[in-house]
C-alpha cells in the first residue's frame, strides 16, 4: 500500500503541493489527473524518493520513504517500475541493453535468464525482434512501448506511469491504454498514473483524483465520476466529450 | 550570492555521493575502461597535435629569449623543464577541458533533461555510482598518461627544430637534459596532471549531472563546464607549483 499524507513542496516560490494526501490500495490503479503544472509528476515521483517534500510523510508497505536510508530507499525502487513521460531511454544502449539494464545491475540474474526475460517483456509490447535497434530508430509509440518493457522486466510490485499516452496519436494511445489494462490484469501491479487524458484514466484506474493547485479536490471511483460536481472536474469531463457542456 | 551558496552546495553533496558511492567501486571497472577510450584515447591526437606545436614554438623562442645571455647548449633543459613542470601538465589539462570536459557535461546534462539520470535511480541504481565515478576515476587515470605523451612528444619536436632550424646538435640537446634532470620536475608535473585530471572529470560531471533547463540549460552546462575547469587548473597549477617548487 502506497501512503501519502498531507505532502507539500515548494519550488522556489511556486508551492506545487499544498497538503496531498492518497492512498493506494495494493492491487489498484490510481489516475491522477490535472492540468499542466498542478504536481502531478512532483507526486509521482515523492513515491520513489527522486524528491522530498517540505512537509509531510510518504509509506510504501509501512516504510517512511521520507525518511529511509540509502540502502533501504534503493531496495524500495527496485520493487518499482517507472514509466517516464519521453520514455528516458539510454540513446547509448540497444532495445535490449535499455530493458535488460535492471535486471544486469541486480547482479542476481544468470545471462539465460535475463535474455528470456527481455524476450518475453518485449512481446508483451509487442516488439520481439527490435533488440537490436537504438532509440533513435524507434518511433515515439515504440520508445514508450520500449519504456513500458524497461518498467516491468523485472516484475515489479508497483507501477508508476508519468504521461503514458501524452504526445501520441490516438491509434497508438489506444494501445498503449490496451497494454496498461493487460498489465493490470495479467501482473496484478499496483498502480499510479499521472495523466491530462482522461480517456486514457477512465479506461485503466479504478480510481480519480483531480489535483488543483496542488490540492486534491477530487477522489472518486471511475464508476461514479458523473456524480462529482467540482467545476474543474466538469471542465476535464466537457472537454474530453464525455459529458456535453451545460 | 545565494546562487553560489546552494552551488557549491550542490557541489559538496555531489562529492559526499562520490565518496560514499566509493564502497561500490568494484562494480566500476567495465565503465572507467568505456570511460578511459572516451576521455583518454580519443584525446590523444589533439593532444599530442597540441604538444608538437608547443615543442615547437618552445625550442624557437627559447632560443631567442636565452641567445644573448646563455650558451644554446642549454636549451634543451630549459625546454624540458619547462614541459615537465608546466607547458606538459597544463596545456594537456586545458585541451582535455575543452574537449572531454565539454563532452561529460553534455551527455549528462542530456541525460538530465531526458529523464535518463532518475531512469537510472527508479532502477535502484545509483546515479552517481554509474555515471560520475568512472568518469572522475577516468579522469584520474587518463591526464597522467596523457600528460607523459604530451611531455615527449613536445620535447622530441623542439630538439628536432633546435637541431634542424637553430643547428644545435641534438646530442648537445639530450646532454643538457641528462645533466640537469631532477626526477621532481617530472613527479611534481604528473601530480599536477592528477589533480587536473579529477578537476576536468568532476567539473563536467557537476554541470552536466545539476542541468536543468531543456537543451538550452545542456548548452549552458557545457560552458561552464569549461571555464570553471580552465580557470581551476591555472588555479591548481599556481597552488600546487607553489607547495612542490615554491
Amino acid at each position: 500500500m502506497i501512503r501519502l499524507v498531507n505532502l507539500w513542496k515548494r519550488f522556489g516560490r511556486k508551492e506545487v503541493l499544498r497538503g496531498v494526501s492518497l492512498t493506494i490500495e495494493d492491487g489498484e490503479t490510481l489516475a491522477i489527473l490535472g492540468k499542466s503544472g498542478t504536481g502531478k509528476t512532483v507526486t509521482l515521483k515523492h513515491i520513489l524518493g527522486l524528491l522530498y517534500p517540505d512537509r509531510g510523510e510518504v509509506y510504501v508497505d509501512g516504510l517512511r520513504v521520507d525518511r529511509a536510508g540509502r540502502k533501504e530507499l534503493y531496495a524500495l525502487r527496485r520493487r518499482f517500475g517507472y514509466v517516464f513521460q519521453g520514455a528516458a531511454l539510454f540513446d547509448s544502449m540497444t532495445v535490449y541493453e535499455n530493458v535488460a539494464l535492471p535486471l544486469v545491475e541486480q547482479k542476481r540474474y544468470r545471462d539465460e535468464e535475463i535474455r528470456a526475460r527481455v524476450r518475453q517483456a518485449l512481446e508483451m509490447v509487442d516488439l520481439a525482434g527490435t533488440e537490436a535497434l537504438y532509440p533513435s530508430e524507434l518511433s515515439g509509440g515504440m520508445r514508450k512501448r520500449v519504456g513500458i518493457a524497461r518498467a516491468i522486466v523485472h516484475a515489479p510490485e508497483f507501477l508508476l506511469y508519468d504521461e503514458p499516452t501524452a504526445g501520441l496519436d490516438p491509434v497508438t494511445a489506444d494501445r498503449i491504454n490496451d497494454l496498461m489494462l493487460n498489465l493490470k490484469e495479467n501482473l496484478d501491479v499496483t498502480g499510479v498514473m499521472v495523466t491530462h487524458d482522461l480517456r486514457s484514466a477512465l479506461r485503466v484506474a479504478d480510481r480519480l483524483v483531480l489535483l488543483d493547485e496542488g490540492e486534491v479536490v477530487v477522489d472518486t471511483p471511475v464508476d461514479r465520476i458523473l456524480e462529482v460536481t467540482h467545476p474543474a472536474f466538469r471542465q476535464f469531463l466537457e472537454a474530453s466529450g464525455i459529458m456535453h457542456g451545460r | 550570492m545565494r546562487f553560489w551558496i546552494e552551488r557549491l552546495g550542490q557541489l559538496v553533496v555531489l562529492l559526499r555521493e562520490v565518496v560514499l558511492s566509493l564502497r561500490e567501486i568494484h562494480l566500476t571497472p567495465r565503465l572507467t575502461v568505456v570511460e578511459i577510450e572516451k576521455i583518454g584515447v580519443r584525446s590523444l591526437p589533439v593532444v599530442l597535435l597540441t604538444s608538437l606545436f608547443i615543442g615547437m614554438v618552445s625550442a624557437v623562442q627559447t632560443a631567442y629569449q636565452i641567445r644573448d645571455y646563455v650558451p644554446l647548449d642549454y636549451l634543451g633543459v630549459g625546454i624540458a623543464k619547462a614541459v615537465m613542470i608546466e607547458l606538459g601538465p597544463v596545456i594537456t589539462g586545458l585541451v582535455v577541458a575543452g574537449r572531454s570536459g565539454a563532452g561529460i557535461a553534455a551527455e549528462l546534462g542530456s541525460m538530465r533533461v531526458t529523464e535518463q539520470i532518475d531512469a537510472l535511480a527508479v532502477m535502484g541504481i545509483n546515479p552517481v555510482r554509474y555515471l560520475v565515478l568512472p568518469r572522475l576515476l577516468a579522469g584520474l587515470i587518463s591526464l597522467p598518461m596523457l600528460t607523459i605523451l604530451a611531455e615527449f612528444t613536445a620535447i622530441v619536436a623542439s630538439a628536432f627544430v633546435a637541431e634542424a632550424i637553430l643547428r644545435l646538435p641534438l646530442t648537445l640537446f639530450v646532454q643538457g637534459i641528462r645533466l640537469f634532470f631532477n626526477p621532481l620536475d617530472l613527479m611534481g608535473g604528473l601530480l599536477k596532471s592528477l589533480v587536473f585530471g579529477g578537476v576536468i572529470a568532476l567539473m563536467g560531471s557537476f554541470h552536466g549531472y545539476y542541468t536543468e533547463g531543456g537543451a538550452a540549460g545542456v548548452g549552458r552546462a557545457t560552458t561552464e563546464a569549461v571555464v570553471s575547469s580552465s580557470v581551476l587548473i591555472l588555479a591548481m597549477d599556481y597552488l600546487l607549483g607553489t607547495l612542490i617548487y615554491g
